[in-house]
């Protein structure tokens, strides 16, 4: 084996493949992004059902077909996706975001046959299934096609119940489990690296029990996830501290309901702008102002018989961002941040 | 001393590592016919292979080269220290982070483990002039992690940190060294690898061996992370033990070899108690492997501020620190603890 070679860093800032990012297609979202994703490493979107995650997901395999003039990668994309119950649906928001697509880049000569010709699609039933394809289907496809995007989605559907077996002791379950998400988070980093790929991986939230010291002690990867109405507990991205240390950037994206008449900016500030708000204040600091305190205000606008849904994406770390956070809305067309 | 360190050829080297002989202590005693069989090599050759080893390796070692007074007086105009640039942490480390040693940083995700290590890539440079180490660095990257915009940006802000500390000075010489460095200078002497599993990351540190004898300049070499490659892959404990031994005591030789600073980055993994079925965090490697490192800092949140905790080495202690634009800084209105 020959051992690698050091690269200087100031050779690592020339290079497109180490610098370059993939844009949403929304410039407001694209400046919260400092640009756009990363090519390099693994970005995690996580969130709740309705959340959006999805819609980003697809909204980046349109996007990355662009020329990198445009904002793209000039490759396609490889979609694994893992929830057989969403398969359908899935597509047929991905034809519809790309008719949208199609029109607004018709002039690149953009249809939505190209468009979808460009993304492979691979059915990942189960945990050893995406071991296998990420080790000889993936590679192989990657060193035949010009693919600058891998989407999974999601890694909390497949691990979330990998490795539940009654006989054995829930340690050495969890041992087992943490083996294999860090293979895949291996593997996945590896490809990104080799064949020059962004990487991005959706995940699911879960409910965990907030420790006695409360959410403003919590570090940043069980914050940006919202607290529950019953106050003892929080919303987090699933699969734990193991996988959260595989996560090179991530994005947490939140869904709210709140009142609709006058109620935001009096009754509740921080739900809709307290974030952004929270971000001029601190403006130096990284990730520590992701804070939720003011959601659990936000519960009783449950109640309210006119709500409206409000969506935010937070930054939990990333290793050239402050964290942060941004309101959104999912149009037709995708995902677009609105400027606070 | 290493047996790759020998004068053999590199398969011989191979034989013996495969045979799980990394030292050359692990040679004493060891008769030829039994070598022999061990290696599945003939009994003449293994009766050279051990003559060589004993006329290199296992003889008493030699005093140490005399030193001249002037090589002594060049020395001392080197800092034996890297600093962190949190005012805080420096006091509690003596410093700074000590040429000579292992030290460990472990953390949460997200908590800035990577954001520090990149940041000691460049204040490693700090030229003489400022009683800096003026050294150059090893960043030996195995998640993917390390961001060369990141690093420029840090490397900007160490300029202007310099520059302002010239004027303040009103120090001439020092202007003059400030003037003469770019952010692009620093970043060339940033010395990245990539590697993606285990045992990429160990034949990596092994080919330092000769990079370190080339570049006589490198004062620190970071591995960020140690852990992941080891969480995954080598399920076997006693090969993980083995190549972890292998991978600390090659650092820790060249430690003291090249009077550089190792910082090893290691993550957290959650332990469950089955019995009691409680979870707790902890480093995620184990106790055996700790002990290799001469000074442990822990990184966490508390009350919602980011706080390192010398946890071995010096006076146990903590500091505040955050993470801004410019890179890890002090807070404003420090509060810095003993610990009991």
């Amino acid at each position: 084996m020959t051992p690698p070679r050091p690269v200087p860093a100031s050779i690592l800032l020339c290079s497109p493949a180490h610098t370059r990012k993939l844009s949403l297609g929304c410039p407001s979202l694209d400046r919260f992004l400092g640009g756009g994703i990363d090519h390099g490493g693994i970005t995690e979107v996580a969130g709740e059902a309705g959340s959006g995650k999805t819609q980003l997901a697809l909204q980046l395999m349109l996007h990355v077909q662009l020329p990198h003039g445009r904002g793209g990668l000039g490759g396609g994309a490889v979609y694994l996706h893992s929830d057989h119950a969403s398969y359908v649906p899935a597509l047929n928001r991905l034809r519809t975001l790309a008719e949208a697509f199609a029109r607004a880049h018709a002039a690149l000569g953009a249809t939505v046959d190209r468009l979808m010709d460009q993304v492979s699609v691979v059915q990942i039933d189960d945990v050893d299934t995406l071991a296998s394809v990420l080790q000889h289907d993936v590679p192989a496809f990657l060193a035949e096609k010009q693919v600058r995007l891998v989407v999974l989605d999601s890694i909390g559907a497949l691990f979330r119940h990998a490795g539940d077996d009654a006989g054995r002791s829930r340690a050495s379950q969890q041992a087992e489990r943490a083996q294999q998400l860090f293979a895949v988070a291996a593997r996945l980093k590896s490809l990104s690296d080799r064949f020059n790929v962004a990487v991005v991986v959706t995940n699911q939230v879960t409910d965990k029990p907030l420790s006695a010291s409360g959410l403003a002690s919590a570090p940043a990867y069980e914050r940006g996830a919202c607290r529950l109405a019953d106050g003892a507990s929080v919303r987090v991205p699933a699969l734990g501290v193991g996988w959260a240390h595989c996560v090179n950037t991530r994005l947490i994206l939140t869904r709210h309901e709140v009142s609709v008449p006058g109620a935001p900016s009096a009754a509740s500030p921080v739900v809709v702008g307290g974030l952004g708000a929270k971000r001029k204040h601190s403006s130096l600091e990284w990730s520590d102002d992701v804070r939720v305190g003011g959601w659990e205000e936000s519960s009783q606008a449950y109640c309210s018989p006119s709500t409206s849904t409000t969506r935010t994406a937070h930054i939990a770390w990333s290793p050239r961002l402050p964290g942060r956070s941004m309101r959104f809305e999912v149009r037709d067309d995708g995902l677009h941040g609105i400027a606070s | 001393m290493e047996v790759s360190q020998l004068p053999l050829p590199p398969s011989m080297v191979e034989m013996l590592h495969l045979a799980g002989f990394s030292v050359v202590a692990d040679l004493d005693g060891i008769s030829a016919l039994e070598l022999a069989d061990e290696l599945k090599m003939s009994p003449s050759d293994a009766s050279q292979l051990l003559a060589s080893v004993r006329s290199h390796g296992l003889r008493t070692p030699r005093a140490p080269p005399a030193t001249s007074a002037l090589e002594l007086l060049h020395d001392e105009r080197h800092s034996e220290k890297i600093v962190t640039a949190v005012k805080e942490l420096d006091d509690l480390l003596g410093g700074g982070i000590p040429l000579r040693q292992l030290t460990e940083l472990v953390g949460v995700p997200g908590v800035g483990k990577t954001q520090l290590s990149i940041q000691l890539a460049l204040t490693v440079q700090i030229p003489r002039l400022f009683h800096g180490a003026e050294g150059e660095a090893v960043y030996i990257d195995t998640e993917g992690s390390f961001m060369a915009e990141r690093a420029h940006a840090m490397a900007e802000a160490l300029l202007r940190h310099l520059h302002a500390t010239a004027h303040r000075a009103a120090d001439h010489a020092q202007a003059a060294a400030a003037a003469s460095l770019r952010a692009s200078h620093l970043l060339e002497r940033i010395h990245c690898f990539r590697v993606h599993d285990a045992a990429e990351l160990l034949a990596t540190v092994r080919s330092l061996n000769f990079f370190l004898a080339e570049r006589k300049t490198v004062k620190l070499v970071v591995v960020d992370s140690v852990a992941f490659h080891f969480r995954h892959g080598v399920s076997d404990y006693t090969r993980r033990h083995q190549m972890l031994g292998q991978l600390t005591q090659a650092l820790s030789e060249y430690a003291t070899r090249h009077s550089l600073s190792v910082v090893m980055v290691n993550q957290v993994t959650t332990k469950v108690n089955d019995a009691t079925n409680t979870s707790s965090i902890q480093p995620a490697l184990g106790e055996s492997w700790a002990h290799a490192c001469n000074i442990q800092l822990v990184l966490h949140w508390m009350n919602g501020t980011r706080v390192a905790r010398l946890c071995k080495g010096r006076e146990p202690g903590w500091a505040e620190y955050q993470v801004t634009e410019e890179g890890v800084r002090s807070v404003q209105n420090p509060t810095r603890g003993a610990d009991t």
